[in-house]
C-alpha cells in the first residue's frame, strides 16, 4: 500500500471535500497487501482471541474457586456444629436424666 | 601484526565451520531464508559467535511459532466455523504469510514485539482452559457430596433449571454476572421458595451461623442454614457456568464478525448466518434456551455489550508497527487530536471509515483489510467521544 497524504487529506477535510476524501482513503485502501502485513493479521487475529477468552475464563475461573473456598468453609462449619450438636444431645439427655 | 581483537575474531571463525554448517539441513533452510543470508554472513565476519547462535534460536523459534499461531487459528476460530458446517484451515500460503510477518519481526525488532508474547498467549488459552475444567469438576464433587439421594435430585433439577435459565439472581448475592432476573428465574426462585429456599438469603444465614448461642434447637436451626447457604452456593455455579458458556459463544460470534473468512468461504458462512436466523454462531446453547422456552434477550444483551467492550480493549491495545494500517491509524490520530479539525468533521470522517469498513469485506484480502480498519474506528471513536 503507498502511504497516505496527510496533509492532503486534511486539507480536503477543512474545505469539506468529502468525495475527494473518500476517493484518497478508496485509493488508499485499494492498495496490495504486503505479505508480512497479511502474516500480521492472522498474528493480531490469533493474539486478541486467545486474550479475549482468557480474560474471560479468569473472571470465570476466579469466581468457580471463590465458591468452592466458600463451601469449604461451610463444610468446615457444618462439621463443627455437627460436633457442637452431639454435644448438645448428651447434655440434654443428662438434664433428662433423674 | 595482528592485534589481539584480530586474533580473537580469527580463533572463533575457525571454531565455527560455515562449510560443514552449510551441509546441514536445517541450517542451509536458515541460511537462504534468514533474511537473505546476509545478517548471518555479516555476523559471521564480525567474528561473533554468540549473536550468530542467538539469531539461529530465533529462527527456530520463529518456526515454531508460525506451526503454533496456524493450528491454534485453526483449531479455535476453524472450529466455531465447523459448527457451521463449514471447514475452514489457513492455506499454504497463509501460514507463509504469518512465517514473513515473524522474519521481519526478528529482523527489525530481534523478535521481541511478537514472538514471544504470541506463544505466551497460547500457552495461557491451553492452560485456562484446563483450570477451568478442574474448577467445574471440583465443584460437581461438592455437589455429590451434598448427601441422600433424594436430596441430590432435587437439588440436581434446581440446578439444571437453574443453568437453563442463567440464573442471575443467585449470582446476584455471589459476584460475578450481575444480570438481573428473566421471567425463568422468577419462576424458579417461586419453586425454591417451596423448599423453603430465600434467595438474597445468604447474608441472613450467615448471621445466624456466627450467633454463640448453644441450644440444640439453635445448632439444629443453624446447621439447616448452613445446608440452604451450600445449596444456593451450587446453584448459583450453575447459573455461572451457563453464563460463561453464552460468554464463550459470544466471543466466537465476535470473532466471526470481526475477521469473516476469506473471500472463498465469506458466502457460506452468510447463507448459514441467514438459515440460523440470529446473525450469529455457536447457536447451540440459544436453539437450546429457546426450546426451554427461556427468555434469552437479558443474556444475550449482557453477553455482546461485555464481549464487545473487551474485544475493542484488547485490540485497542495490541500492539502493530510497521503495518500499512498503523501508517493509517497514526495519522488519523493526528488529525483527530487537532482542535482545529473541527467536530463535525471528525464525525464525518469517523462515518466513512465506518462505511469503508463494511463495503471493503468484498474486495481483495478484504477480511483482512476490515480486521485492521476495526481497529482504526474503534480507536478513533474512543479518542473522540
Amino acid at each position: 500500500m503507498q502511504k497516505l497524504n496527510t496533509a492532503d487529506l486534511e486539507n480536503m477535510m477543512k474545505e469539506g471535500k468529502w468525495d475527494k476524501v473518500e476517493a484518497m482513503l478508496d485509493e488508499y485502501l485499494a492498495g496490495e497487501l504486503s505479505q508480512e502485513d497479511k502474516g500480521e493479521a492472522y498474528v493480531t487475529f490469533a493474539q486478541l482471541y486467545a486474550r479475549v477468552n482468557n480474560h474471560f475464563s479468569e473472571q470465570y475461573l476466579n469466581s468457580m474457586n471463590e465458591t468452592l473456598d466458600a463451601l469449604r468453609k461451610i463444610k468446615s462449619k457444618e462439621a463443627e456444629v455437627d460436633s457442637q450438636i452431639d454435644v448438645a444431645k448428651v447434655q440434654e439427655k443428662i438434664q433428662k436424666m433423674n | 601484526m595482528p592485534s589481539g581483537r584480530d586474533l580473537k575474531s580469527r580463533e572463533e571463525k575457525k571454531e565455527f565451520d560455515i562449510d560443514k554448517a552449510l551441509q546441514k539441513k536445517e541450517f542451509a533452510e536458515f541460511l537462504s531464508r534468514y533474511p537473505d543470508g546476509e545478517a548471518l554472513l555479516e555476523v559471521h565476519d564480525a567474528g561473533s559467535l554468540e549473536a550468530l547462535e542467538g539469531i539461529h534460536d530465533k529462527f527456530l523459534l520463529k518456526e515454531e511459532t508460525t506451526k503454533n499461531v496456524a493450528s491454534f487459528i485453526d483449531s479455535t476460530f476453524g472450529g466455531e466455523l465447523q459448527k457451521l458446517g463449514i471447514d475452514f484451515k489457513l492455506t499454504e500460503s497463509d501460514t507463509e504469510e504469518i512465517n514473513r510477518h515473524f522474519e521481519m519481526d526478528v529482523k527489525d525488532y530481534g523478535g521481541e514485539k511478537r514472538l514471544g508474547h504470541v506463544n505466551e498467549d497460547i500457552e495461557k488459552f491451553a492452560k485456562m482452559k484446563e483450570e477451568v475444567a478442574e474448577a467445574e469438576a471440583a465443584v460437581q464433587a461438592e455437589l455429590a457430596k451434598l448427601g441422600g439421594a433424594a436430596g441430590l435430585e432435587r437439588r440436581k433439577l434446581l440446578l439444571e433449571q437453574a443453568e437453563k435459565a442463567g440464573l442471575s439472581g443467585f449470582t446476584g448475592g455471589l459476584g460475578w454476572f450481575g444480570l438481573s432476573r428473566s421471567d425463568e428465574s422468577e419462576r424458579i426462585l417461586g419453586e425454591l421458595k417451596k423448599f423453603g429456599i430465600e434467595i438474597g438469603d445468604i447474608k441472613g444465614q450467615a448471621k445466624k451461623i456466627s450467633k454463640s448461642e448453644q441450644g440444640l434447637a439453635e445448632l439444629e436451626e443453624r446447621k439447616e442454614a448452613l445446608n440452604k447457604a451450600k445449596e444456593l452456593m451450587l446453584i448459583a455455579a450453575g447459573g455461572k457456568k451457563t453464563v460463561f458458556k453464552a460468554i464463550q459463544v459470544g466471543v466466537g460470534r465476535r470473532m466471526v464478525e470481526l475477521f469473516g473468512t476469506d473471500i472463498r468461504e465469506a458466502r457460506k458462512v452468510y447463507e448459514k448466518l441467514i438459515e440460523a436466523g440470529k446473525g450469529g454462531i455457536g447457536l447451540d446453547y440459544l436453539v437450546e434456551a429457546r426450546a426451554q422456552g427461556i427468555n434469552e434477550a437479558e443474556i444475550e444483551k449482557y453477553v455482546t455489550m461485555e464481549v464487545d467492550k473487551e474485544t475493542d480493549e484488547v485490540f485497542g491495545n495490541i500492539e502493530i508497527k510497521n503495518n500499512a494500517f498503523s501508517e493509517l491509524e497514526q495519522s488519523l490520530k493526528e488529525i483527530l487530536k487537532k482542535d482545529e479539525t473541527d467536530a463535525a468533521a471528525k464525525k464525518r470522517l469517523l462515518e466513512i471509515l465506518l462505511k469503508k469498513k463494511s463495503a471493503i469485506r468484498k474486495s481483495k484480502d478484504g477480511h483482512i483489510k476490515a480486521l485492521f480498519l476495526a481497529r482504526i474506528t474503534a480507536k478513533l471513536a474512543d479518542q473522540m467521544f
